[in-house]
């Protein structure tokens, strides 16, 4: 049984420039101790999944309003948390499912210690005393290699570096033990020499403690690194899911096959050409009707402009390969650039 | 601040971290317009509380034969019309002006604080139902109301009054002694400064918590799972303490003018208990005979809204530990 099956998953937005779909029927599954990537680019709903999923979309404007997402909290035991109380989500919230943020520099109280953020989890979730959860505290953030843990634990997080601070929100979101953890890009705002030390970080406490974990970037490279399956995104539905490898050496999906091959390469020809999507992610609020990306699409069929596509599988040799695109024939080879 | 550096080389030396209390009052003694507003309002409070009950004179003990003199060595601020010792006078009526000072700012403190940081948080409805009752209270016209409370509900015979005696007569055996109607009467200013210095922290604390609520910090700590009650006075109303701090600041002395201006109007404050708001008024019917008892009671206003406006602006920049420590 997995431990986190979304179905259907709708998130809109109500603004002054209509109903924005901006997550409009998601379904995806993680399993315990797996890595799904999500991808795609800003505005394809790809955080506003990962808040869907903790129930933190700001509302209103925002609203579940449609879907369900299961999540077994308890071996055998599946809660839908579309559902559950706002005081069962409160206790879920950073218990059994946490969260890392984007950036550091502003997910951090300025006005609290470390410690203090720290040990608020323990007290909230655990009841833990607080000299028993301040050593909690110390311990995790020796586990997650901030230096000399018992003098940094006092300070506030102006005195950190942004490597630093995200180890602190990775040692936030651990202590509790969750079963799953979504990270919503958690290397975007770090230098590329931290990035990977953050990245192998996660990778380390995901494998030590076989945590399902929901990687959330715009990075390929991050995605290749990191995960066992990827989902990709665009304009709010997902349009590619399968195994990392089939992901990214067949790719079935248009977008998917455009995303790849705008990635710079080492190994490429000295002055050649990256080949860009053209066009722009569409306006969430004015989706062009059928598959949304028919307007950006080289393949475009006529009936790519009046019909949504469906779900449909690839025959893959390990695991799901699914896509939603028209075109059949459609391999990473046939596409000329 | 090179010259202030340890000889050892920083990285040899594990900074000890340390709390926001000793952060501030560290970066607060280093303010030197701040430490000087501290010690000479302290130095003001310890006046008040000790001159009026050590000094030879009481502040309410007349003299006619003596009549208003100068001050002398006698009677250090000079004497009043009636010849009752000014010193006695100003110091026994800064007791009242502080406590009417304090009293308001703890009331805006606590509801206005709570109740910004309510409707802020929520948004909303609430936040519409809540700002609106404030905007309305705003509306009422604070010294008519003021006026009517004390002419209509606050004399002699009026049912306020009454409770009030009968509140007293639990912990005194007389309470229908007339020298306890003053200090009913200056109850009522309490209540009526109360119940406006609240709205104007409400309204800031709101804008503050407003522009907080969207930060990236209040997200992950809802993404932690704390409730309404810890993100709004554990995560969101310490991020606006600089400005509430400042605002608090400012309220005790806005209150102790408004107290002032009310005793002026003959509203406040009753002869024979005295503020310095009555002082200054009764002073500044005489000012071109006797001088001193306008100057005095005038003077100590001044120094006190001076020092508390100093002190504001040192205690927000010692509390926002994101300012770098040097």
């Amino acid at each position: 049984m997995a431990l986190l099956e979304v179905h259907g998953l709708k998130t809109h937005f109500s603004t002054e420039e209509g109903n924005v779909r901006a997550v409009d029927g998601v379904s995806f599954h993680v399993e315990r101790g797996e890595v799904l990537g999500i991808v795609g680019e800003s505005g394809s709903g790809k955080s506003v999944t990962s808040l869907s999923l903790l129930r933190l979309i700001p509302s209103p404007p925002g609203r579940i309003v449609a879907g369900e997402i299961l999540f077994e909290s308890s071996p055998g035991k599946k809660e839908d948390l579309v559902r559950v109380s706002e005081a069962r989500m409160r206790a879920v919230r950073g218990d059994r499912i946490a969260m890392i943020f984007q950036d550091p520099m502003t997910s951090l109280n300025p006005y609290m210690h470390v410690g203090e953020q720290l040990v608020e989890v323990l007290e909230l979730h655990k009841k833990m005393k607080r000299p028993e959860a301040r050593q909690k505290a110390i311990e995790m953030l020796k586990a997650v290699g901030i230096p000399a843990p018992q003098q940094r634990i006092d300070d506030h997080p102006h005195q950190l570096s942004g490597g630093m601070r995200q180890r602190v929100m990775i040692a936030m979101a651990l202590l509790c033990e969750p079963d799953l953890l979504i990270a919503d890009e958690p290397t975007t705002a770090l230098d590329v020499t931290v990035q990977a030390q953050i990245l192998e970080l996660i990778q380390d406490r995901q494998k030590a403690l076989g945590l399902g974990v929901i990687l959330i970037t715009h990075d390929l490279g991050v995605i290749a690194k990191m995960a066992d399956r990827v989902a990709v995104m665009y304009a709010g539905r997902i349009v590619e899911e399968g195994p990392v490898d089939v992901i990214f050496e067949d790719p079935r999906h248009p977008y998917t096959i455009g995303l790849k091959s705008s990635i710079p390469r080492l190994d490429a020809v000295r002055g050649g050409t990256l080949t860009p999507i053209p066009g722009m992610p569409p306006s969430m609020a004015r989706l062009p009707p059928g598959c949304p990306f028919h307007p950006r699409c080289a393949h475009a069929i006529a009936r790519c402009k009046e019909v949504y596509p469906d779900e449909r599988e690839i025959p893959a040799e390990d695991g799901r390969h699914l896509v939603r695109c028209h075109v059949e024939d459609l391999a990473a080879g046939s596409v000329a650039s | 601040m090179a010259a202030s550096k340890p000889a050892v080389p920083a990285a040899f030396t594990l900074e000890k971290g340390s709390s926001l209390g000793r952060d501030a009052l560290r970066r607060l003694a280093k303010n030197r317009a701040a430490v000087v507003a501290g010690v000479v309002l302290s130095a003001l409070v310890l006046a008040c509380i000790l001159v009026p009950s050590l000094s030879y004179w009481r502040y309410d003990q007349a003299d006619l034969a003596t009549g208003p003199t100068p001050p002398s060595f006698q009677h250090w601020m000079g004497t009043d019309y009636f010849g009752r010792d000014l010193l006695a006078r100003v110091f026994f009526g800064g007791r009242i002006s502080f406590a009417v000072g304090l009293f308001a700012t703890l009331v805006s403190f606590f509801i206005g604080i709570t109740w910004g940081g309510v409707a802020g948080y929520f948004g909303g409805k609430v936040d519409a139902v809540l700002m609106r009752i404030v905007d309305v209270l705003y509306t009422v016209p604070f010294f008519i109301v003021v006026i009517l409370l004390m002419v209509f509900f606050a004399g002699q015979e009026g049912p306020l009054f009454k409770g009030f005696k009968s509140v007293l007569s639990v912990f005194v055996a007389h309470p229908e002694d007339p020298s306890y109607f003053p200090i009913f009467q200056i109850l009522i200013v309490f209540a009526a400064l109360g119940g406006i210095s609240w709205l104007t922290m409400a309204r800031i604390v709101r804008g503050q918590v407003i522009s907080l609520r969207e930060q990236p910090f209040v997200e992950a700590a809802r993404s932690i799972g704390a409730g309404h009650a810890a993100l709004i006075f554990r995560h969101l109303l310490p991020n606006a303490l600089g400005p509430i701090i400042v605002y608090t600041t400012l309220t005790i002395p806005e209150v102790m003018m408004i107290e002032a201006f009310l005793s002026f109007l003959g509203l406040g404050t009753q002869e024979p208990l005295s503020s310095w708001g009555l002082l200054a008024a009764t002073g500044a019917d005489s000012m071109d005979l006797y001088p001193w008892t306008l100057i005095f009671p005038a003077l100590m206003l001044a120094i006190s809204l001076f020092c508390f406006n100093f002190l504001g602006d040192g205690l927000r920049d010692a509390l926002d530990p994101r300012i770098r420590k040097d």
